[in-house]
């Protein structure tokens, strides 16, 4: 089956997908979800979207981890060293400030320091430095470049391959390839503590794509399950009560059925209750970082960018496609003032937690098929940003937006780890040496997921769209 | 100048259609007779300099820096162009042609080189004297000797048929009905046409449904709500055509017939009650509601469609002060951050997809790749937006007015605001009139662009209203592809049917009323949605209509029957909107809730509504287990079920097993519109049995999951009332509830 076409083309056949599943029971319980032959379903394209299928090719990554660093995170600060800057500090650079979102003056050296990890040596500040620890599953990409310095339409071109239309999101594109590997769980995760990201749910939106493609969006500031998805749970009944309910709606559903024998429709419904149910018991226990044993509750620390990790684990443990693990509300990585402080509170919210992910998928075998991205929409100026009236109140100890050149990173999932790939020039400003585009991060980010980034497709308005639009290419190097 | 540029570019491209489809033939050819036949640089009709030019200056620099990924060698070629044959050269590639020959600064293939669209080669950028001689080449006329032995067949595209031949840019035509065998069976023109398929097909059409089945049916597409039990037993027992009419006709006629098909309406017009992301100003559009309720009444009204269509794009000037919340239309889509050319294209595929069925905006960037539609024809319609002022309304959602200076469009290259192409008039489209079209002469041209698209002589606009409403009523279009009528869209699967309606809706005066009443009492409408094993392999889409199509309830009907059926369903018409998914929840109808652009509530994507940032041509129809969960667990559903449930309960006789009888059957009356059989009847007994509950208690205390009071410790009246709230859950999620046969 190709990725090309609509909505109808999404289900299995009945009979294909009996074949691939060998027929047992979970088979025939799915396939009923799936609704009729593929021409049949043009009638009644009640099937399921979200059920799992194979991607073009055979793949590593299954899933993905996005940890989202929302405001445009220092490149210069944590992954891309520029031991050049000192030479300057204070002083102007001896190259033509690039015009980015606000005036810039001279040279702001990082005051953190760099050290080699891992057999590949690859250099890392101590900001992250548990992450460094897996230095060696990291493949750090120090030429990304993006098209503007502003969050809003940066934070669309990064999640959604375009800066300005609405489009489906990285995520939403995934889950339509692949489909979800757990039906109890949503397939597409979007967590950000305490309220949204800016841009807020476009971030994460299904675009054109069916409805059911797109993130759904926690609060992780809660740890409660009822808070942090809706209608999970129902209090005014007890389970027991709640399967007679159901068992009598079974009945009920079964009689109304047996003179209409034909409709997948009704059949999928029925069997969506059966689902909802298992989902009750099922989501709970995956949210609750409580039943971690302690010694990994400990590796991951305390705090909310902890327990957000954590769930992200425990979601692709359980077959969630897609994860994205927001930072905070707002843009809390955009660091215009006070670069130094902020940073460091910042990176010590998830630092340790990042590594202890890196490390847990490793020892779960899970790294293999889960691939981690990590970085924000930009990076940031090398030069200090100039004080603006009312912007940043008389403070020369910052960075601005920086698009001409930024550091992400992707770890896992066939991803070849152990390498700084890329280069900004000698101070951080721009991607000179193997310019990697947005573009060609979703088009490399596809591929390893076993798609060919021109022939994901849907027909909407008349074209078939793609995550990359008319551009992207796949970088071979960052591929194992 | 721009009119001779197009006339030129028109002429161009059907040459190089014949060119090319002579080529491929002439490759044929030369393919078997290569050898003989010497290469003749004269058979190109060159001059011998134009061709030193390209041999010299431009083929070996293609060969150089553009063969490895843009010719047959290349295995698939990137981005679909090839550079080493002239034919796929002059076709372009997936963005389009990208030699404009004698005009450079329009050709893709420049601003590539020069790094300002795409960056070739990527390898690095070539000097400004190569580029300068790939301008000079272009300015020539882009002289191409090669005669493209090797280059294969040219792309499909070429010898496809002109898509100005396409079959919905042809008037529709009024064709007497066709004869058919089965006469009795019909009872309508329409009846006539859809029979005819099928008799040709060798398949008959299914029996008539039973009279409560299309009762049922008629009242949700009519009016989004069920019929009572009273008024189902009443035309159950006295069934006959006129009482049928007399059925419709009087749901016609309800004020809540336009509070369904208006949120039909809003569907296309990608209504919301916000605009979208902003940065800090007010996110509301605080008075689009009195655009929803103008579309209410136009609806209920039966406002002509031409009018109605006339009023939502040029309010300002259509003369009826009454029309002044109708630019809504327009105005209450996204703000894309306030970026005038975004916020024109989304009101050009508005009214192009919306009202035409054509995907204009495709040409933003490029000529249309598969229709008739150059990008100059998308900026024709740009400066009307752009020669049109928005401006505020005290107790309105924003107008347009007409500038004072209109503007004079030009071609923004490739879609870049800041990359002005040649000045294009402000007109209609070119595919949809004879000749080239006349500059727009009225201010904006915005009144005559909304005449244009609301005339009987445009071939589109009634056929996509009237193909619209049919999916409404048959769940699927005679155009499956209800938004796109161009060369990728779905042909029609009873064309001369389409086109029959067409014109019979126009000659009457484009009422929608007596549209859908011809609908309904349409055979085919009345048919049962039963099982046919007979069609199951022979059209499993139902494209023969031999069947009625069973369909679940949308989110609105779905609300709106279970507060009705909980019996406090508020009928008030119009006003503010409401918050849909905060307790309280009200009880007004769906249609009247907020809809938040941005952060839709998962209750809305969940029942799949319509996308409300671009004009939906239909809706999904998904069965995810967040419905189940909404059914099973959400306060809403839990408060009409417990609604439903004391509204049964007649507490002067409660308890004994013959009243217990009486409330299910209420209990099914009201949920399902119909009593209960005797075994439904058992099986709801035993539901609310106090025993059962007693084994749920003693279960319970064997260590299940805690559970909240009101069902433990409170006592048995409350348990009773749990009983039978959960008893009315179990008919609300039910199937026969969800489906309407």
């Amino acid at each position: 089956m190709g990725h090309r076409g609509k909505l109808e083309h999404l289900a299995l056949s009945r009979r294909e997908l009996l074949q691939r599943c060998g027929m047992g029971y979970g088979a025939m319980a799915l396939a009923s979800l799936l609704g009729p032959s593929a021409g049949a379903a043009a009638a009644a394209p009640a099937a399921n979207p979200l059920s799992s299928r194979p991607p073009r090719f055979a793949a590593k990554a299954k899933h993905v981890i996005h940890l989202f660093m929302n405001g445009g995170p220092s490149h210069i600060d944590t992954f891309d060293p520029k031991p050049a800057l000192a030479g300057y500090a204070g002083q102007p650079l001896p190259m033509e400030n690039l015009p980015t979102e606000r005036p810039t003056g001279a040279a702001l050296p990082s005051p953190f320091s760099f050290r080699k990890y891992g057999e590949c040596g690859v250099e890392v500040s101590e900001l992250f430095a548990h992450t460094a620890r897996s230095i060696d599953d990291i493949a750090v990409i120090r030429s990304m470049h993006a098209d503007v310095p502003n969050h809003e339409p940066s934070l669309l071109l990064m999640n959604c391959g375009e800066a300005r239309q609405i489009r489906p999101s990285l995520g939403a594109w995934v889950c339509y390839g692949l489909g979800a590997e757990n039906q109890n769980l949503p397939a597409f995760v979007a967590m950000c503590p305490a309220g949204y990201p800016i841009q807020e749910s476009q971030n994460w939106q299904a675009g054109f794509l069916p409805g059911a493609f797109e993130g759904m969006y926690l609060d992780t500031q809660h740890s409660a399950i009822d808070k942090l998805i809706e209608n999970i749970r129902n209090d005014r009944i007890s389970p027991v009560r709640q399967r007679e309910q159901l068992d009598l709606l079974a009945r009920l559903n079964l009689r109304h059925q047996q003179a209409r024998q034909d409709d997948a429709a009704l059949e999928a419904r029925i069997q969506s209750f059966e689902l909802a149910f298992r989902m009750q018991s099922e989501a709970a226990d995956a949210f609750d970082v409580s039943r971690e044993p302690q010694h990994i509750r400990d590796m991951y620390g305390e705090g909310t960018q902890a327990r957000q990790i954590l769930i992200a684990r425990r979601l692709v443990e359980r077959g969630v496609r897609f994860v994205q693990v927001w930072h905070g509300a707002g843009q809390p990585w955009d660091t215009h003032d006070d670069n130094e402080t902020l940073l460091r509170k910042l990176a010590g919210e998830c630092d340790q937690a990042i590594g202890a992910l890196l490390a847990d998928l490793k020892q779960r075998g899970l790294l293999d098929e889960t691939l981690v991205i990590w970085g924000g929409e930009f990076g940031r100026t090398p030069a200090v940003e100039l004080p603006k009236q009312g912007a940043n109140q008389g403070k020369m100890n910052g960075r601005d937006h920086n698009h001409y050149g930024f550091t992400m990173w992707l770890a896992g999932g066939g991803v070849r780890g152990g390498q700084a790939y890329g280069a900004t020039d000698e101070f951080g400003f721009k991607a000179v040496e193997n310019r990697v585009h947005v573009h060609d991060l979703h088009a490399t980010i596809l591929h390893l997921l076993g798609f060919d980034h021109e022939k994901l497709t849907y027909r909407h308005a008349g074209r078939d769209f793609r995550l990359t639009d008319i551009h992207g290419r796949v970088v071979r190097d960052l591929i194992a | 100048m721009q009119r001779a540029t197009d006339l030129l570019r028109r002429q161009l491209s059907r040459r190089i259609a014949v060119a090319s489809s002579i080529a491929w033939l002439a490759s044929a050819v030369l393919a078997l007779h290569w050898i003989a036949i010497p290469r003749c640089a004269g058979s190109t009709g060159l001059s011998p300099e134009a061709i030193d030019f390209f041999e010299s200056r431009i083929r070996p620099v293609l060969a150089e820096h553009c063969y490895e990924c843009h010719s047959a060698g290349a295995g698939e070629p990137k981005g679909g162009l090839r550079l080493d044959s002239a034919a796929w050269l002059k076709n372009g590639g997936q963005s389009g042609p990208v030699v404009v020959p004698g005009n450079s600064a329009d050709s893709l293939l420049i601003s590539a080189l020069k790094y300002e669209s795409y960056e070739m080669p990527p390898s690095g950028k070539l000097p400004d004297a190569v580029i300068g001689d790939f301008e000079q080449w272009i300015a020539l006329g882009a002289p191409d000797p090669r005669t493209d032995e090797a280059a294969g067949a040219p792309p499909s595209e070429l010898q496809a048929p002109n898509p100005r031949d396409h079959w919905s840019l042809k008037r529709p035509a009024k064709h007497p009905a066709p004869e058919v065998r089965a006469g009795s069976w019909t009872r309508t023109v329409i009846d006539a046409f859809v029979l005819a398929r099928q008799e040709a097909a060798g398949v008959a059409p299914s029996a008539a449904a039973s009279p409560r089945v299309l009762l049922r049916r008629l009242y949700f597409d009519l009016i989004g709500l069920p019929p009572t039990a009273e008024e189902l037993d009443e035309f159950a027992r006295r069934a006959s055509d006129a009482q049928y009419e007399q059925a419709v006709d009087r749901l016609l006629a309800s004020p809540r017939f336009g509070e369904r098909w208006a949120r039909h309406w809003l569907d296309v017009a990608r209504y919301a009650d916000t605009k979208g992301y902003v940065f800090q100003e007010d996110r509301n559009y605080t008075h689009a509601y009195k655009y929803r309720d103008w579309v209410i009444a136009a609806f209920n009204g039966d406002m002509a469609f031409d009018a109605f269509i006339v009023h939502q794009i040029a309010g300002d000037q259509s003369g009826d002060p009454a029309a002044a919340p109708a630019q809504g239309f327009l105005t209450l889509g996204r703000r894309f951050l306030n970026a005038a050319p975004d916020i024109n294209d989304d009101r050009i595929d508005l009214m192009c997809r919306g009202l035409m069925g054509l995907t204009v905006a495709c040409a933003r960037c490029h000529d249309h790749k598969y229709d008739a539609i150059p990008t100059s024809d998308y900026y024709s319609l740009y400066g009307v937006l752009a020669s049109s002022t928005e401006t505020p309304q005290e107790d309105n959602p924003p107008k347009l007015v007409d500038a004072a200076t209109p503007v004079e469009p030009h071609v923004f290259l490739r879609g870049n605001a800041s990359a002005l192409g040649p000045q294009v008039p402000r007109r209609f489209l070119s595919c949809l009139t004879e000749g080239e079209p006349r500059p727009f002469a009225q201010g904006s041209g915005r009144l005559e662009l909304a005449r244009a698209i609301a005339s009987r002589d445009n071939p589109l606009t009634a056929r996509v209203w009237v193909n619209r409403v049919w999916s409404k009523l048959f769940g699927r279009g005679l155009v499956a592809t209800a938004s796109d009528f161009g060369v990728r869209g779905d042909p029609p699967t009873h064309p001369e049917l389409l086109d029959w309606l067409a014109v019979t809706f126009m000659e009457e005066g484009w009422s929608t009323k007596r549209l859908i009443r011809r609908l309904v009492l349409s055979s085919v409408y009345r048919q049962a949605s039963d099982p046919r094993p007979d069609l199951s392999e022979k059209d499993p889409a139902n494209t023969l209509l031999a069947r009625m199509t069973r369909r679940r309830l949308d989110l609105e009907a779905l609300r709106d029957g279970m507060v009705f059926a909980a019996g406090r369903l508020d009928l008030t018409v119009g006003g503010p909107p409401v918050q849909l998914t905060e307790p309280p929840f009200p009880s007004r109808r769906a249609v009247y809730g907020f809809v938040e652009r941005q952060n839709l509530p998962a209750f809305f994507r969940t029942f799949d509504f319509a996308n409300p940032n671009t004009p939906a041509a239909a809706r999904p129809q998904t069965a995810s287990p967040h419905q189940a969960l909404f059914m099973m667990n959400s306060p809403f559903a839990l408060e009409q079920s417990q609604h439903l449930a004391e509204r049964t309960d007649d507490a002067a006789s409660a308890g004994s097993p013959a009243n217990d009888a009486e409330r299910i059957a209420r209990l099914y009356q009201y949920a399902l519109s119909r009593q209960p059989s005797d075994d439904e009847l058992q099986l709801a007994m035993a539901f609310v049995s106090p025993e059962g509950d007693a084994g749920q208690a003693a279960r319970q205390a064997g260590g299940g999951p805690p559970s909240v009071a009101a069902n433990g410790g409170d006592g048995d009246a409350a348990a009773a009332v749990d009983r039978w709230s959960q008893l009315a859950q179990v008919l609300l999620m039910s199937n026969e509830f969800m489906f309407v046969d």
